[in-house]
Order: structure tokens, then C-alpha cells, then sequence
């Protein structure tokens, strides 16, 4: 098995007397794709926030290799190496589609300071991603299934070695579901590790080679995506109660 | 490279004009010049960073007095420039630690009270002669024209130093950190973006051409009370001519500083009474007729629609 | 004498509390800053003044008129123009009624010059005396009158179909339309109230301190202090804050003396604004 590039310990944020991160752990290992599932209010985003310090944490801790991250600035882990994308899309309005995903490579951890070089960059960039044609539009014209591609592409440019997204399939139809899926998949063979929230089952387990169910803040099973579609504790939370004492009494 | 060259043409004409103009017009265009620089310091906090910084006079007024304060004791005015800008950068670097975390509504308004609260101050300094004041030694030359043209001249250079600044910026990764912050400062956080730096580094580029022009001015007007020099309609001003050329443009500020100085000094030289209610009327109906400014409505052709469909946006 | 700076202190605040109550609400219901509050309280001074030299109505007497007349003014001033850019930018909104305070200030100058101006009652300088403390009478019943009107403004907002509609709006712009709420004219109601509270405020202070246009500017930044210090969505706060800065500026004039009274208000401003409480930001309605 490979190493763990990201390791969270006890990892608890409260707000106020809500308890949204309940001393979770976790272990990502280098190079694969790791899923987080759980329903609405579960805490994952809150995680994801945590992770990239955008959040400060309550107690525990999180590590980037050996590096502890929590604490740390959310400018100094972006440059680190660990991007995020907003499930509410954050484009830079007023920024051409090329301009804003050369601020990825400009501060990244590529860290293409000439603007010549950030520019080339992110051509490169919004290429993979398929949005060459209109690299030069105002962000603020795009529709959603673009704006999750840009998201994706700033991400990207920032060169990192563990990519977090955040719902990038929501409000997308089938096929261009399909497209992005096939897109995650290609940068994780380039050797980046992903987790992804996701609520779109079918496409997390169809992408993440292990999934971590979250309920109220709580880790409640973690696995290959296998082993938790069988999983009687996250039944249980997706469907209520009901449906798992028929299923057992069945 | 192709959109400065009219800007150019138009430098090249303001160098070679001041012997053709009568000392009236050198003034009026010495004027227009000094609001152009300071708009363009605006627009490095608040064009391109986002922050409505209410009360940059401030810095122009402290530009002011230490060129003031140390011409009184004896330093030549080119001595007094850099530590005019050091106490001004100083200053915006102080005040801007705990006041930039403030956004919107809060940070607008806590940068007034910065201006108040130092003018307040100044009225009971000792040194910068309280609320009487200071006078500064008189420029002499040949004549008064020389003397307007010295002048004339000084603040253009800092006009053309400002320019140059901003479009450095606009193909700088320092510019790109600003107008990401603009939009999201969570966005820009997790882009990388090393936000509390580079805004405290935006401010004080932005008091840097502040100061640098208010020491100009203290000199030229050779008279500054704590009234004038921290008045903040002077940060309105600037606000309202950044707004008509068009917020975070290389050149938008120098048209607002045009057309705004020129009818207020039009105004201003016909009914001197009813001054402040036309400049009272123009900035009202800016913000309500062309609140993207003019260079935003004359790109890619006028069109109507798009005048009345911003003014749209902003109705309830 | 310590307690005879705190009477004199929490009997100005009472007025300092109207100001920055209408700046509240203002602010509160229709996020709009409004830079020109400090001079609608001097437009409310120069008309009690006006009403005083003409009729000879007493400045307290004439509360209810100047009132209304301020009402107006500040509903029409919404409703025609602030309503035309209240979606925009904060900056552009702040820097719009900067522009209506210059405005007014010059028209102010206009009309009754840029001299100092001051109502002479005939209880002026009076006082009534109570344990061994002075109680100016201007003073005594400027803070009765801001006690009242606070008491009203929070009855008006809790108990009447009006008040619940600018709550409304202010809570929820989308609900409200859907429930049959005109915003539109609720925001030029709420503006009008804001001025007539300014208005009655300048009525307060002519009769206390002489005034010019000019002093529009500290008024405002004043109005502010009490309504952060207050937390921005109380009615009771707003008064609470008026009595704390009221307190706060006659102590440092006594102590420190009246030309530094100004750096202490503004320098507490910008504090108060850095280090605030983060309560205060969340709130944003009259709840």
C-alpha cells in the first residue's frame, strides 16, 4: 500500500453548541480517490473547509505527509499543494475564463510567477478541461456546467497534489456528468490524489477506490465502495430506521 | 501595448502645452492632474482590491503636513518626500492591520473614522500649528508662470508614475491577487492568494501616491489647515471620478478626474454660491446613471440598452 | 462632581440615542448607510429655528411639525432617488448620500448662511436642582422628549401593521413582496421615519448647542458610534448607545478638554468598529 498523504485525527469543529465535526479520523493514501458520502448536514463540507483552513479547528489534528496543516493559513496549504473547488461556484467575476485560472498558477504550488509563464500555464489547463474556445470570455457570461469546469481548472492550475471537490457533478445533466467523471479520472492517473463529496451515488462509486460515510458530524463506516453499499449503519442513515429493520426482518 | 499609444500622444501634448496656456488654464489643468494621481492611488484599494477606502485623504493630508513641518524646519521640499511617503506607508500599514479585516459597510466607514480621528489629532498638534494651520516657504522663479509650470510639472510626473504602477499591475501576479480578492477573498485564500499581505501592501501603494501628492499640493498652495487637507469630500471626489472613467482601468480614473474637475471648476468659477449643491446633484446622478462608468458604457459602442439596464440592476 | 458629569453626560446621550436611532433603522431595513443623517438633524434644528423666529412656538411645542415636515422630505428622497441605486455597490451607495449631504449642507448655506445659529428660549441656561445636581431644563426635557420617541418608535415598529411590514422587508425582501408588501415604498416609509427621528433630534439639539451646516459631518460619524455601540437591529440600544457615547464625550471634554472631545469619539469609533463584537454584524433586522 501506498503512503498517506492526509491524515486527520480527532478532527472536531463546533459551532457554537453544534457539534458539525465530531472527532473524525481519517487516512488518504497517495494516488487514489477518495469519497466522502453522508446526507445533508453531515459535515462533510465543514471538513473539506477544515482541511484547506478555511475553517479553524475546534480539536484534533491534520497532516499533509508528516507536515501538520491545521492551524495553518489557508493561502500557505493552497501553496502546499492541496486545492479545493466551492460547490457554490466562486468564479472571479469580471475575469476572463483564461484570467482566472491563471490566478490558480500564479500562486500555486507551481508557482508561476512571470506572467508570460502563468498565462502559458493556464492555456495548458483550460485546454484539458475544454474550454479553450472560450478562454478569453468574461466568467460572468458562462453557464453552470462551465463555471464547475472552471472551478476544476483553477484548482488545477494551482498544481496540487491532493485536488478536494465539492459537489463538481450537482446540477449537471448525464452527459456532462459523464465528461467530468472521465476528466477526474484522468488527473488522478497524472498521479493527483482526489476526494470528493459527493452526492451523486453512482458517481462516487463509480470513481473513489474507498468511500467514508458521514452521519451528524460522525464517521459512521468507511470502505471500498462495495463494502459500504452493504453496510447496515449507512442504510440506516441514508433510508431511517424503517427501511433497515424491513430489510433485516425480509 | 496598442491601447497606451493614445495615452502616450496625450502625454506628449501635456509636456509641450504649458507655454501656449494662460496661467488660469495651467492651474485648472494642474488641478485635474493632481486629482487624476490620486485616483489612481483610489483605485489601487478600492478599484482593484475591493475596498472602498473612505477616508484615503487621510494620507494626502499627511503627505501635506510633513512636507509642511519639515520645509518650516529648514529641509529643501525634494528632502521632504520620502519621509512624507514613510510616515504615510507607515501609517496605512498600522491602521490597515486591524482595519482591512473589516469588509464592506465596516471597512468604508472605519477608514473615515481613521480620517477624522487624525484630523482631530492635527488640530491639537503643536507642531503642525493646531487648527490655524501651517505656511510653507513660496516656490520662487522667474515668474509666476515658471512657477505654475514647476508645478504643473511635479505632479505630472507623479501622474505618470501612478499610471505606469497600475499597468505594471494590470499584468502582474499582484494585480491578479488584488482583483481576486475583489470578487472572493475565500476564492482567493484558497487559490493561494496571501490576502491580509497583499491588501496592507495595496494600501499602501495606494498612501504612497497619496502622500506623494499631498506634499506637492502643501508646497504649490503654500498654505494647509487640517479642514482642508483632510476634508473627505477630497476622498468622495476621487470615489466619484474613479466611478465615472471606470473602477480598476489603467485609464479610467484620469477621464473621471477630466470631466469631474473640469465642470466643477466651471462651476464653481460661474456660482461660486451653489457650488456644493451641483457637485451634490453630479455625484448622485452618477451613482444612479452610470454606475459602471463611462469607459464601460462606451466599450465595444454605446448602446442605450445597456445604459438603462444598468441603471436597472441597481432599482428596487 | 463626578456625578454631576455623568447627569450632564446621560442627559445629552438621550439625544445622541434619537440620532442614531432614525440612522439605525435606516440602516437596518435598507443597508443604506446614509451620510447625510447629520444634516437632516440640522435641517430639523433650522426648521424648529424657523418656526421659533416666525410663529414663536416653543422649540419643544413645534416637535411634531418638524416631524413631518422631515417625514417628507425623507420620503420623497427615498422613494424618487435613493430607491433608484439601493441595489448598488456598497460604495456607490455610501458615496450617493455623501453627494445628498453635500447637497444639503450647501442649501442649508443657501438659506440660513453658514452663521451660527442657536434658539433662546426664555428657560435657557435654567436649571432645575434636585440633591445638590443641576438639571438644565433644555437638557431635562430634550432627554424626556428622546425617551419618548424612542418609546414610540418601538411601539410603532412592534404593535403596528406599518411597523411589522418595514420588519418584514427587513427580514426577508422575497416574503414580504409575496405577502403583498410594496418594498419600494415600505424603504421610502422607513427613510421618512429615519428623518423625521433626525429631525427631531436637530430640534432637541438647537435648543442645547448653536449650529451650523457645517456640523452635519461629526453628527453622522456620532450617529454611527450608537448604532454599532447599540448593536444594529435594537431599538433599546440605540438609546442605550446614545447614553454611553453621551457619557463618554462630556467626561473626556471635562477631563481632557473640549478640543479633544472629537479625538476620543472618533478614535472610540474606529475601536469599537475593529474590535466590535461579532453579534453585532449578524443582526439586520428590527427584531
Amino acid at each position: 500500500m501506498s503512503e498517506v498523504i492526509l491524515k486527520g485525527r480527532g478532527v472536531t469543529k463546533k459551532f457554537g453548541g453544534l457539534v458539525a465535526v465530531n472527532s473524525v479520523d481519517f487516512d488518504v493514501y497517495e494516488g487514489e480517490i477518495f469519497g466522502i458520502i453522508g446526507p445533508n448536514g453531515a459535515g462533510k463540507t465543514t471538513l473539506m473547509n477544515l482541511i484547506v483552513g478555511l475553517l479553524p479547528l475546534s480539536d484534533g489534528e491534520i497532516y499533509f505527509r508528516n507536515l501538520k496543516i491545521s492551524g495553518k493559513k489557508a493561502f500557505y496549504i493552497a501553496r502546499l499543494g492541496i486545492a479545493r473547488t466551492f460547490q457554490i461556484v466562486k468564479p472571479f467575476k469580471g475575469m476572463t475564463v483564461l484570467e482566472n485560472v491563471m490566478v490558480g498558477a500564479f500562486f500555486g504550488h507551481g508557482n508561476y510567477s512571470k506572467f508570460n509563464e502563468a498565462k502559458e500555464r493556464a492555456e495548458e489547463i483550460v485546454e484539458l478541461v475544454g474550454l479553450a474556445e472560450k478562454k478569453d470570455e468574461l466568467v460572468d457570461h458562462l453557464n453552470l456546467a462551465q463555471l464547475k469546469r472552471i472551478e476544476l481548472a483553477r484548482a488545477l492550475a494551482l498544481e496540487p497534489e491532493v485536488l478536494l471537490l465539492d459537489e463538481v457533478m450537482a446540477g449537471l445533466n448525464p452527459a456532462e456528468m459523464e465528461k467530468i467523471m472521465n476528466l477526474v479520472r484522468d488527473i488522478n492517473k497524472k498521479g493527483v490524489t482526489v476526494i470528493m463529496i459527493e452526492h451523486i451515488m453512482k458517481a462516487v462509486m463509480g470513481l473513489s477506490n474507498r468511500i467514508m460515510v458521514m452521519h451528524f458530524g460522525t464517521k459512521i463506516a468507511e470502505g471500498t465502495p462495495e463494502e459500504i453499499a452493504q453496510n447496515e449503519e449507512v442504510i440506516k442513515a441514508y433510508l431511517g430506521e424503517r427501511y433497515s429493520k424491513r430489510r433485516k426482518s425480509a | 501595448m496598442k491601447k497606451h499609444l493614445i495615452p502616450l500622444g496625450f502625454l506628449v501634448l501635456l509636456i509641450i502645452l504649458p507655454p501656449f496656456l494662460t496661467g488660469y488654464w495651467l492651474r485648472i489643468l494642474t488641478g485635474v492632474i493632481m486629482f487624476a494621481t490620486m485616483t489612481e492611488a483610489i483605485n489601487i484599494i478600492a478599484g482593484y482590491a475591493g475596498y472602498p477606502a473612505f477616508g484615503n485623504v487621510v494620507f494626502f493630508g499627511i503627505g501635506a503636513y510633513v512636507t509642511a513641518i519639515l520645509m518650516n524646519h529648514g529641509f529643501g521640499f525634494y528632502l521632504t518626500l520620502i519621509p512624507s511617503i514613510v510616515t504615510a506607508v507607515l501609517f496605512s500599514v498600522i491602521i490597515g492591520l486591524p482595519v482591512l479585516r473589516l469588509r464592506g459597510h465596516y471597512f468604508a466607514i472605519a477608514s473615515l473614522g481613521v480620517n477624522v480621528a487624525t484630523m482631530e489629532v492635527v488640530n491639537n498638534l503643536k507642531i503642525a500649528g493646531a487648527a490655524e494651520g501651517l505656511t510653507l516657504p513660496l516656490k520662487k522663479g522667474a515668474s509666476p508662470h515658471a512657477v505654475y509650470t514647476y508645478f504643473y510639472f511635479l505632479f505630472l510626473i507623479a501622474l505618470v508614475l501612478s499610471v505606469l504602477f497600475t499597468i505594471w499591475l494590470e499584468r502582474n501576479r499582484f494585480g491578479f491577487g488584488l482583483r481576486a480578492i475583489r470578487v472572493d477573498e475565500d476564492g482567493a485564500l484558497a487559490m493561494g492568494i496571501n490576502t491580509p499581505y497583499y491588501k496592507t501592501l495595496a494600501w499602501a501603494y495606494s498612501a504612497m501616491f497619496t502622500a506623494l501628492v499631498g506634499s506637492i499640493y502643501a508646497y504649490w498652495i503654500s498654505y494647509i489647515d487640517p479642514e482642508t487637507v483632510f476634508d473627505p469630500i477630497i476622498s468622495v471626489k476621487m470615489f466619484v471620478m474613479m466611478l465615472l472613467g471606470g473602477a480598476s482601468t489603467v485609464y479610467g480614473p484620469i477621464i473621471g478626474a477630466v470631466i469631474l474637475e473640469l465642470i466643477t471648476e466651471l462651476v464653481w468659477s460661474k456660482f461660486v454660491s451653489i457650488h456644493g449643491i451641483v457637485l451634490g446633484i453630479i455625484i448622485i446622478l452618477t451613482v444612479i446613471l452610470i454606475p459602471k462608468g463611462f469607459l464601460d458604457l462606451f466599450t465595444g459602442g454605446f448602446s442605450w440598452k445597456r445604459l438603462v439596464q444598468n441603471i436597472k440592476e441597481n432599482m428596487i | 462632581m463626578i456625578i454631576q458629569i455623568l447627569i450632564n453626560g446621560i442627559l445629552l446621550g438621550g439625544v445622541y440615542g434619537l440620532i442614531g436611532l432614525g440612522f439605525s433603522i435606516v440602516w437596518g431595513v435598507t443597508s443604506l448607510i446614509n451620510l447625510a443623517h447629520g444634516s437632516l438633524v440640522i435641517l430639523g434644528a433650522y426648521i424648529s429655528f424657523w418656526i421659533f423666529q416666525y410663529a414663536h412656538i416653543d422649540p419643544f411645542v413645534s416637535i411634531p411639525l418638524v416631524m413631518l415636515s422631515l417625514f417628507i422630505i425623507g420620503y420623497l428622497m427615498q422613494r424618487y432617488i435613493f430607491n433608484l441605486a439601493i441595489k448598488a455597490d456598497v460604495f456607490l451607495t455610501l458615496i450617493m448620500t455623501f453627494g445628498m449631504d453635500v447637497l444639503l449642507a450647501q442649501l442649508m448655506i443657501v438659506m440660513w448662511s453658514a452663521d451660527w445659529r442657536s434658539i433662546a428660549t426664555s428657560y435657557q441656561g435654567k436649571s432645575l436642582i434636585f440633591g445638590g445636581y443641576l438639571f438644565p431644563y433644555t437638557r431635562l426635557l430634550g432627554f424626556v422628549a428622546a425617551l419618548i420617541l424612542t418609546i414610540l418608535t418601538a411601539y410603532f415598529l412592534d404593535r403596528t401593521k406599518t411597523g411589522q411590514s418595514i420588519k418584514a422587508v427587513a427580514l426577508d425582501m422575497m416574503a414580504a413582496r409575496l405577502m403583498g408588501v410594496n418594498p419600494g415604498k415600505t424603504y421610502a416609509i422607513t427613510f421618512g421615519i429615519g428623518a423625521s427621528l433626525a429631525g427631531a433630534a436637530g430640534s432637541l439639539l438647537a435648543v442645547m448647542q448653536s449650529f451650523n451646516p457645517a456640523v452635519g459631518g461629526g453628527i453622522t460619524l456620532r450617529a454611527f458610534v450608537v448604532a454599532i455601540l447599540g448593536g444594529l437591529g435594537s431599538v433599546e440600544g440605540a438609546f442605550l448607545g446614545g447614553i454611553i457615547l453621551g457619557i463618554i464625550e462630556t467626561f473626556s471634554a471635562f477631563y481632557l478638554g473640549e478640543s479633544f472631545k472629537n479625538v476620543v469619539t472618533f478614535t472610540l469609533f474606529v475601536i469599537i468598529l475593529v474590535t466590535r463584537p461579532r453579534g453585532l454584524l449578524g443582526k439586520k433586522y428590527y427584531g
